[in-house]
């Protein structure tokens, strides 16, 4: 029996767990993009990417509870699916845009294009790192080079990058007739990551420009969701955590009879039962229309801190089996320690809420 | 030792509250009452005391508690019939919230919550008619003999004894760590009457007046400089056999029983700890300014939203235990993860506060109960007491041990 509970047990999570196991599986079997392209199909088909979408946008409606719930459920399966970008980051940025747009791109959506975002945050990192370079002028911004880190494993049909300058941002559509190329990476925690090279300088008329502030706002929602993939791989890092200690033996006795031990597998224990607690409080908040965005940060503040902790400390446990890079519970901690990679960081999250009313 | 009663806001969500609409405007509007009528009743030199974590002496706490009785409001937890209220789950803690933000001083709770209770459920009709009446409208207030030198977390390992002797038991030994005993009626004490198989067995409730003969209360001055803990020795103590509460030897059965009754108990901390963070962050916005100390304020309150991250996660396991609670269904570890991570937590935000405010204090730290500092607020004695908090009512250690035994099924 697992030792922590759901955020939000019911039917949405027990589907999810059951779909995502499956989709575990299968990517042990082939984790080519090709693989993953069917199990993006095979969640476009459950309608993972719609559950945030509105009803009256052709979504299922079922809010952050019902979309958190299925993060959760994969994350505990080590987060076979990058849900963040396709199913939180999209119907959000569409949400941003004039009407007509918004319709255009649900309907996209809605007919299983394949879809991801680019946030500006990641955008301006990739400036300096990647060589991407941005210039605009008149109605049109132009963009030579390359932009990676993008939640995704294959070349979507529709990429929707937010692009930083001053204090506004510029929402822009890449399509395959974009004449972009990408290339298939691989990230810490295994899944793919795709990067966008404009191999020319291509221009683009925005969809939408934007405060910089509703950008901020989409990126934390989308951390929000991340976070929530990481209290499913904790808790399940837990449970293998407690299954290694019991039946592991050392001294001639089980690693679980040392208190040491024991009290580091329950500071987990808190620390992830603390962090789903705030995520779950952030949830609920978001649904009900009433989160503002200090409640997020502080949500994924906590989260990240805890993801950092588990995922050290269950290498720690595990001894030097831990270090091995075959041992889901090694796969789900390096899972856990790419949180804070993930749609801010722990240090720009405090930097926001220094600048947040209290 | 005991622990200071901290209550909390709860912010609830009405989707996860299983609550009608009216149940919700019925609960909003009993918030109201319960605020209008504590801002008005309240005295506010007791208010101030508690809001500058000044000492809250015996005499506050009764003098808040009559108040609260003459309102029909001094028991929230009793059954009716005993001048409880009657009110729901969510009603107490919504009482214990608008206490918390009006900065009321704590229950005595020693008697409302811990001896109140077991009366009740065990005690003889003589004693409920004698004790309980007098704990309501606070003539009386308690104080809890359970530690011993030989017996901290591990309880059941007390020494003091009491022997049969006529109508009466004879007690001898010493409690140590008893809270507020220098200012108490009544202690009700575990003793030992008898040895069984396991050290839990032969242990007796009983109920002594602490101005009984042989009965000598010392003072421990603790680590914050207040006088709030004594030894209490007992020589040849005379108790009457009946002040015993329920069966001889059969003690740690009540033990128990109140453990189960306070298994929500660590949840009454969390709005505390919100209202705690609020001042701390006022305290940092007021003292830690001008451009030279632009780093050091940014590095206080980076500490602080890790609190305020950490009291979100709280609040809402809080609200969780709530529910299964008031839908009689199984609270889980919840509480115990409560405990511990309240624990760091309050000191965590008391050490923030006391460096960001008990320079003052650390520079010429005089006993507070000799008015060290009678105009600030007394973050550093408040930082040094809550080191306590990790201590009281099971260690971190012992709530460690405790889970872990849940987590690994042994």
């Amino acid at each position: 029996m697992p030792a922590t509970v759901p955020m939000f047990p019911g039917d949405i999570y027990d589907s999810a767990a059951r779909s995502a196991a499956d989709m575990a599986l299968k990517l042990s079997r082939d984790d080519s993009p090709a693989g993953c392209a069917a199990l993006l199909k095979a969640a476009d088909d459950m309608g993972w990417n719609l559950a945030l979408l509105p009803e009256d946008r052709g979504g299922l409606g079922l809010g952050y509870e019902g979309l958190t719930a299925i993060a959760e459920a994969c994350g505990a399966e080590g987060g076979p699916l990058a849900l963040a970008g396709s199913a939180c980051a999209v119907p959000e940025l569409a949400a941003l845009c004039p009407e007509p747009i918004r319709d255009r791109l649900d309907a996209a959506l809605n007919s299983g294009k394949v879809m991801t975002a680019a946030l500006g945050a990641m955008v301006e990192d990739q400036l300096r790192d990647n060589g991407l370079s941005l210039s605009a002028s008149g109605d049109s911004v132009t963009l030579t080079g390359t932009l990676a880190g993008i939640d995704g494993a294959v070349p979507p049909d529709h990429l929707l990058v937010a692009l930083s300058f001053g204090d506004k941002v510029a929402l822009i559509e890449v399509t395959k007739e974009s004449g972009a190329s990408y290339q298939v990476r691989r990230r810490m925690d295994t899944r793919h990551a795709l990067a966008v090279t404009f191999a020319t300088p291509t221009a683009f008329t925005p969809l939408a420009v934007l405060d910089s502030a509703a950008i901020t706002e989409v990126e934390a929602r989308c951390a929000l969701v991340a976070a929530s993939e990481a209290i499913g791989a904790a808790g399940r890092a837990l449970d293998m955590t407690i299954a290694y200690l019991i039946e592991r033996e050392q001294f001639g006795v089980s690693l679980s009879s040392f208190q040491v031990l024991r009290h580091k597998t329950v500071d987990i224990f808190v620390a992830c039962t603390v962090a789903r607690g705030t995520v779950t409080e952030a949830v609920l908040a978001l649904d009900s229309g009433s989160a503002s965005l200090r409640d997020l940060a502080l949500a994924t503040l906590e989260t990240r801190a805890a993801a950092s902790h588990i995922g050290k400390e269950v290498v720690q446990l595990h001894g030097g089996v831990g270090m091995t890079d075959v041992l889901p519970a090694a796969k789900l901690a390096r899972r856990l320690l790419m949180l804070d990679y993930e749609y801010g960081s722990t240090a720009r999250t405090l930097a926001q809420l220094a600048g947040y009313p209290s | 030792m005991e622990q200071v009663e901290a209550r909390c806001h709860f912010r609830g969500n009405q989707s996860q509250e299983n609550l009608s609409m009216s149940d919700t405007a019925d609960l909003a509007e009993f918030r109201q009452e319960v605020s209008d009528f504590v801002a008005a009743n309240c005295p506010a030199d007791i208010r101030a005391r508690v809001a500058s974590y000044h000492k809250i002496g015996v005499e506050d706490q009764l003098a808040w508690q009559r108040i609260l009785a003459q309102k029909g409001w001094g028991a929230s937890t009793w059954p009716v019939e005993w001048g409880g209220t009657g009110w729901s789950v969510r009603q107490r803690f919504i009482f214990d919230e608008v206490q918390a933000e009006f900065d009321c001083p704590p229950a005595p709770h020693q008697g409302l919550r811990h001896i109140g209770p077991v009366l009740i459920a065990f005690g003889s009709p003589e004693q409920q008619q004698a004790f309980l009446p007098r704990i309501l409208d606070g003539s009386d207030f308690w104080c809890q003999g359970y530690s011993e030198p030989n017996a901290g977390s591990d309880l059941a390992n007390l020494g003091t004894n009491a022997v049969l002797d006529g109508d009466d038991y004879v007690v001898n030994g010493q409690k140590i760590w008893t809270t507020q005993a220098h200012e108490s009626q009544m202690m009700f004490a575990l003793v030992r009457t008898g040895r069984g198989d396991r050290k839990q067995h032969g242990i007796s409730l009983l109920l002594i007046p602490m101005d009984s003969p042989g009965l000598e209360v010392r003072p421990i001055i603790s680590i914050d400089g207040w006088h709030h803990l004594n030894e209490v020795f007992f020589t040849d103590v005379r108790v009457p056999v009946a002040n015993r509460v329920g069966d001889e030897g059969a003690a740690w059965t009540y033990a128990k029983f109140l453990l189960d009754r306070e298994r929500l108990g660590p949840v009454h901390q969390v709005p505390g700890g919100a209202v705690l963070a609020r001042r701390v962050r006022e305290l940092i916005e007021t003292e830690v300014t001008g451009p030279a100390r632009q780093g050091e304020r940014a590095a206080l309150l980076g500490r602080l939203a890790r609190v305020d991250s950490r009291l979100m996660g709280l609040r809402r396991l809080g609200e969780e235990a709530i529910e299964a609670l008031a839908a009689d269904r199984p609270v889980g570890l919840s509480p115990s993860v409560i405990k511990l991570a309240f624990g760091a937590l309050f000191q965590e935000l008391t050490e923030i506060g006391a460096e960001a405010g008990g320079r003052r204090q650390a520079l010429d730290f005089t006993p507070p109960e000799q008015g060290n500092h009678p105009d600030e607020a007394e973050w550093l004695p408040n930082f040094l007491y809550q080191r306590a908090r990790t201590i009281f009512g099971g260690t971190s250690e012992v709530q460690r041990n405790l889970i872990s035994r849940r987590l690994f099924g042994n």
